[in-house]
């Protein structure tokens, strides 16, 4: 065999690897022109609405009434972010305090069973929060406050729903952080006979802050992007509420206008643009947040100087408490701004409130400054030698405030700041108080109200999710899952729906699968560190950050409106395979670079060409990566409404038709429509609704076994 | 894993054929009408779909949207005729889309019993307008329960429905007109029904074609002493007892229909086609 | 094959300055030298490891049965063929233990099941580990221990018949058990194939070595027969750092 007299010189063999590369290549800008094309689309539309109503007063304008030709987006933008910051005021105690039980306290079995519970509920499609939240929730808030809420729906509602959705994130990435934590940092804080909860508290929680941060800051861009489940309960009138901490109002979201309008907007109008617009502002909104978790990943890992192939993998942030954290900072200056525009709002109006608030913002954000840049100086050592006092009165304050905002809304002026005075007077007795208990106490204390919060956490999900199966289960039976619905959805069957869902998750697979999987390994394997492929990452984590909403005024207006295809099935299948599309994407780029170099190198020292190799070695071993992301995009595509709901979902169809051009009925919008438009169809309602999650679920476990199968046999 | 890998490719060859293929079937859709719009016409649009095939060599495409969508696909070309529930407005059919009119839809006015209105509820249209533009919020001061307040549930901005309700109080109550704020939004009939349904004291307004089937803890309204029945709406419109939260339901075609086109729009004016409009819950205009 | 004139820059920073060197036939040639010094670099040079290194640039000659390696024309696939690595860490694919060794096989055009498994058995045999995997040949090739991945990555190898065969530190990850292993492989093997090994272990390049070449930042200080290297080096540096007083 070794015959010594063979050339190295080319011979004619063919030679996959040119051919391939270019083949990649085509596909993978195929799949960024799509990417590009649907942010110049969103961009162009949108921008032509600047002409016709102004900047300034489509931001400003606090009345939105299309209808009279007024285009003011202030109280939509305001619903937005009121409802985002109410979501995340109830879901941050609970979801941290979850996290530092699951980390800290909980033993190794209970830690085994609650992650798990956590992922199950991540997964959970919107719609289904939704209607817990209109069925059980609205109901309960309007029995509790008979004289505040007329109809339940309401910012209350609203927050309560997102805060509860939004716990799954913040959980399990806190949690993560917290892990990540190097077990000798507790070693040594136990060694020098601190308790427990010292430990937790001043060493585990501030070393794990970024981690926690970039938690509740995704936490944030998942409830700022939410559409079903807001458009659901908050009863969606465009206004500010009055006073602006009045819970108890009705607010109407800027996913949520989209998702009420667009159906009535004629191509090409104002009001068209005009939505176009929202959703820019949407986009960047979320931009604007997700960048800034990634920022906050970015400083704390060079802080630890490490290097880290996978982008989005929360998983080993570890960072240490040397500095007040920008993520702490952050909080500051949101507080001040909400804390001045809150009482300037109360006492001025809105506008000079919001003025107000800019300044003590600006104020704040330099003296803060000027104090960390100053550093040694005497003094900032003086100013930095108070910190705690100020800190203390700075808290105090905004408690008071707090207390004062609550009780306004139930009282008169004189006794609600009366109310507040008690509460600040209890609130500087107990401080002391705390202070002078023992440090055995102390952590006796926490560690009961950290058991209180999970408690109440795995009860509300566990409530949840026993109402959907309890009252779901009488309803499932052969006339329900293979029948059709009769009266309206009163009576009747799901059937179309169900096969409607299988349609629409395997036109998406059979679009998105292809497209994502070539272009995640061709940015893998082939891109260049260029500035373009860095271009292409951007574009396609802006795609990923993008509300699903979003994705369904895209295909309304390219497929639905422009391309004719009205409702039709495969305008959800592309929809839907172009919402998934950057998850495939980054996830299979990810699997890929996860498998080591040296195997690479291994295959192409025995003469394999880099296409060999990809194929042969590094896909086989990116497999189970792969496919995990696969399945996960699958369930949450399966469980989606908004990109659906103006592209293919319609309420009633008489067959299952297999024509790509017909539209089709579909679990989640058919959950939609039964529980908001056909009063007293509860059974179905449940039925339904638990039939799409055990679809849902059935994905996330079959993505859990398929992870585990391949943990297990490949470990480098 | 040879087989794995090998149904990976599988699916990904398949893939890549199907979808240029369906990208063709998009585009090959001749010989046919397409019809798209409002989704209140929809379900008639359907039924008209059924009979008219059935005689007429022709392909009829139906697909809802909102009347929006009828006009955006009417004026692009995309759509044969566009279902619109409500009027055009403002310029939006460029001087181009031509109405036709085949029937006639109501707006008729639900409250929940609470409001204690008694069993023939009744109110004026200036009371409604003062309502819906937040002058009252109780319903002891049109005759109600006193200290009930008035919950108002309302259609969203854009909707045929609401355009209706809104440009009658303006026509008949006062033409300063204006929805208050503080109102429950939502995108349906049905959700009205269902929070009409669900909220003690709520208020609220649905088509005609569904009113007949009211029930549990929601009743009709009177306006004005004029309940919605298919007489009191067909009345003349100088006529004092004429129900006036009337609408037209309208077809738009891009210019003079012809061919296929005008061939439908005149059946469905035929006693044939009104049939048809009747059974779908809408009023007749041929006078039968 | 032969070295000459060879320059080596990775961006800026030049790793490889002005490096000759012959490897002789059917003998084993050491590398010897301090970290960073570029042993290592220059082994991956011999069969072309280094084209995957981004903005790596390269000056000189390197031939191999008198062609050169870098010519335009040449095929790299075809000269990885037929100069095989060996790497620092135990690299086996996450397959069976025979598939591990079909790979390359397969890849150069052989499907015959019979020839195949001549293959398997031959290479394994040769690589001393047949009589401790016959039995599990299906088994996952990451199941076995530390030196049996490490031989079963030379069978790998063998299974393709390089000339020359190209080792990276190949011990470096290793107890001294399966060190002395692999030692006696490379011996054993240089009968019928030409090894270059890069090392940390002196005494190894004393033991097993026919050539050795000091290298230190990039230079090739001192090439000869291993003997005279150890017993009567002829520059000063290389005498202090083969004794041990070096930096």
């Amino acid at each position: 065999m070794t015959d010594g007299r063979d050339s190295i010189k080319k011979v004619k063999k063919f030679h996959h690897d040119a051919v391939m590369k270019y083949v990649l290549l085509a596909i993978a800008s195929v799949t960024v022109l799509i990417i590009f094309f649907i942010i110049l689309f969103i961009l162009i539309n949108g921008v032509e609405a600047l002409g016709d109503i102004g900047i300034v007063k489509f931001l400003t304008g606090t009345s939105w009434k299309p209808g009279e030709g007024s285009y003011g987006a202030l109280p939509l933008i305001l619903g937005s972010v009121l409802v985002t910051f109410g979501a995340i005021m109830f879901a941050l105690p609970l979801g941290l305090g979850s996290a530092i039980f699951i980390s800290e306290i909980a033993p190794k079995r209970l830690r085994s069973i609650l992650k798990p519970i956590c992922e199950v509920f991540a997964g959970i499609p919107s719609v289904v929060y939704g209607f817990f939240g209109l069925i059980v929730l609205v109901p309960l808030l309007r029995n509790i406050f008979p004289d505040h809420l007329l109809f339940g729906t309401s910012w209350l509602a609203g927050s309560i729903i997102l805060g509860i959705m939004a716990l799954p994130t913040i959980i399990s990435v806190s949690e993560d952080a917290m892990r990540a934590v190097p077990m000798s940092y507790r070693e040594a804080s136990m060694a020098m006979g601190a308790t427990r909860w010292e430990t937790t508290r001043k060493i585990v929680v501030p070393a794990a802050i970024s981690g926690i941060a970039a938690a509740t800051i995704l936490g944030i861009g998942r409830a700022i992007g939410e559409t079903m489940a807001v458009m659901m309960v908050t009863g969606n009138s465009p206004i500010i509420p009055e006073p602006l901490w009045n819970f108890f109002e009705m607010l109407r979201t800027i996913t949520a206008t989209l998702a009420l309008e667009m159906p009535d907007v004629v191509s090409g109008s104002t009001h068209y643009a005009a939505l176009f617009l929202l959703a820019l502002v949407l986009m960047i909104m979320v931009l604007a947040i997700n960048f800034t978790a990634k920022l906050i990943i970015k400083r704390s890992r060079r802080k630890f100087g490490e290097t880290m192939s996978s982008g989005s993998s929360l998983n080993r942030i570890t960072n240490t408490a040397k500095r007040r954290p920008v993520s702490f900072h952050i909080l500051m200056l949101i507080s001040v701004f909400f804390i001045t525009l809150a009482i300037a709002s109360a006492l001025l109006d809105l506008f000079a409130g919001f003025i107000c608030a800019s300044f003590a913002l600006t104020v704040f954000a330099l003296v803060s400054t000027v104090i960390r840049r100053s550093g040694s100086r005497p003094t900032a050592y003086m100013i930095s030698k108070r910190m705690p006092k100020i800190l203390r009165s700075a808290v105090l304050t905004a408690l008071f405030v707090f207390a004062w905002m609550v009780a306004s809304l139930f009282a008169d002026t004189s006794t609600s700041v009366l109310a507040a005075f008690i509460v600040l007077i209890v609130a500087i007795v107990f401080i002391p108080v705390a202070k002078r208990m023992g440090a055995r106490i102390r952590e006796k204390v926490a560690h009961t109200s950290l058991w209180l919060v999970i408690v109440m956490v795995v009860a509300i999900l566990i409530a949840l999710l026993y109402d959907i199966v309890s009252k779901g289960l009488p309803a499932l039976s052969i006339d329900f899952l293979f029948g059709y619905p009769e009266e309206g959805g009163l009576s009747g069957g799901i059937f179309p729906a169900i096969a409607g869902t299988i349609q629409l998750v395997f036109g998406t697979m059979m679009i998105a699968f292809p497209l994502g999987i070539t272009s995640g390994i061709y940015l893998a394997e082939y891109a260049k560190n260029t500035r373009s492929t860095k271009i292409i990452r951007e574009a396609i984590d802006i795609l990923n950050g993008t509300p699903s909403v979003v994705f369904g005024l895209f295909g309304m207006a390219a497929f639905v409106i422009y391309l004719g295809t009205g409702y039709a099935l495969i305008a959800g299948c592309i929809t839907l395979a172009v919402m998934v599309l950057p998850v495939i994407i980054r996830t299979t780029e990810e699997a890929v670079l996860a498998v080591p170099r040296e195997l690479r190198e291994a295959s192409l020292a025995l003469g394999a060409s880099k296409w060999e190799t990809t194929m042969k070695v590094v896909i086989p071993a990116a497999f189970g990566g792969v496919v995990t992301g696969l399945i996960l995009s699958l369930g949450r595509a399966a469980g989606e409404t908004a990109p659906i709901m103006f592209t293919a979902a319609v309420v009633f169809r008489s067959s299952v038709s297999l024509s790509l051009l017909d539209p089709i009925m579909a679990l989640p919008y058919h959950l939609y429509f039964l529980a908001t438009e056909v009063p007293g169809s509860e059974t179905m309602q449940y039925g339904t609704a638990l039939v799409l999650l055990i679809m849902v679920l059935f994905m996330f476990a079959l993505a859990s076994v398929v992870r585990y199968r391949y943990s297990k046999n490949i470990k480098w | 894993m040879n087989t794995w890998l090998k149904i990976a490719v599988a699916i990904l060859v398949t893939a890549m054929v199907c979808v240029p293929v369906t990208a063709t079937a998009i585009g090959n859709n001749a010989q046919t009408l397409n019809v798209a719009g409002s989704t209140t016409v929809q379900p008639l649009m359907l039924e008209l779909q059924k009979e008219f095939e059935k005689f007429a060599n022709v392909d009829m495409n139906v697909t809802g949207g909102g009347s929006g969508v009828g006009i955006s696909s009417t004026l692009n070309g995309v759509a044969d005729i566009g279902m619109l529930s409500r009027d055009m407005k403002y310029d939006e059919g460029q001087g181009r889309l031509v109405p036709h009119v085949i029937a006639m839809d109501a707006v008729v006015v639900i409250v929940n019993k609470d409001a204690g209105l008694g069993d023939d509820p009744d109110l004026t249209m200036k009371q409604l307008a003062d309502i819906y533009s937040g002058k009252i919020n109780d319903w002891g001061e049109v005759g109600g329960k006193s200290g009930q307040s008035i919950a108002v549930v309302a259609r969203e901005e854009g909707s045929g429905t609401r355009d209706c309700f809104e440009g009658a109080l303006k026509k008949y109550a006062y033409s300063n007109f204006e929805m208050k704020d503080r109102v429950n939004s939502v995108n349906s009939t049905g959700a009205i029904l269902a929070a009409v349904n669900n909220t003690p004291g709520a208020i609220g307004y649905i088509n005609f074609n569904v009113s007949g089937g009211i029930q549990g803890n929601t009743s009709t309204v009177s306006v004005d002493g004029i309940s919605a029945t298919k007489e009191s709406i067909l009345k003349d419109p100088n006529d004092p007892d004429r129900y006036e939260i009337s609408r037209d339901l309208i077809l738009v075609t891009d210019g003079t229909e012809t061919g296929m086109v005008k061939f439908f729009l005149n059946w469905i004016m035929t006693g044939d086609g009104q049939e048809i409009v009747e059974k779908a819950g809408f009023i007749r205009i041929d006078g039968l | 094959m032969e070295v000459e004139d060879f320059n080596l820059w990775y961006g800026d920073k030049q790793a490889l300055i002005d490096v000759n060197m012959p490897v002789a036939k059917n003998k084993i040639t050491a590398l010897i030298g301090p970290s960073g010094c570029g042993k290592s670099t220059l082994l991956r040079c011999m069969n072309r490891m280094n084209d995957l290194v981004d903005n790596c640039k390269i000056e000189g000659k390197m031939t191999f049965r008198g062609e050169d390696i870098y010519d335009k024309t040449a095929d790299v696939m075809a000269l990885r063929k037929r100069i095989g690595m060996i790497f620092q860490k135990p690299n086996p694919f996450p397959m069976s233990i025979r598939d591990n060794i079909t790979y390359g096989p397969k890849i150069h055009g052989i499907s015959k099941q019979s020839e195949l498994d001549e293959i398997v058995e031959q290479s394994l045999v040769q690589a001393a580990l047949w009589d401790e995997v016959k039995d599990r040949l299906g088994e996952s090739a990451l199941s076995l221990s530390g030196g049996q991945q490490q031989r079963l990555c030379i069978a790998r190898t063998l299974s393709i018949h390089p000339e020359v065969i190209l080792m990276d530190e190949p011990t470096s990850a290793l107890d001294p058990i399966a060190t002395a292993k692999i030692e006696d492989l490379a011996v054993e093997l240089q009968k019928d194939y030409t090894v270059v090994i890069v090392t940390h272990n002196m005494q190894q390049a004393a033991r097993i070595s026919d050539y050795t070449g000091f290298m230190y930042l990039g230079k090739m200080v001192e090439f000869g027969v291993t003997e005279t290297i150890f017993s009567s080096p002829s520059e000063e540096l290389t005498e202090r750092y083969i004794t041990g007083r070096f930096g």
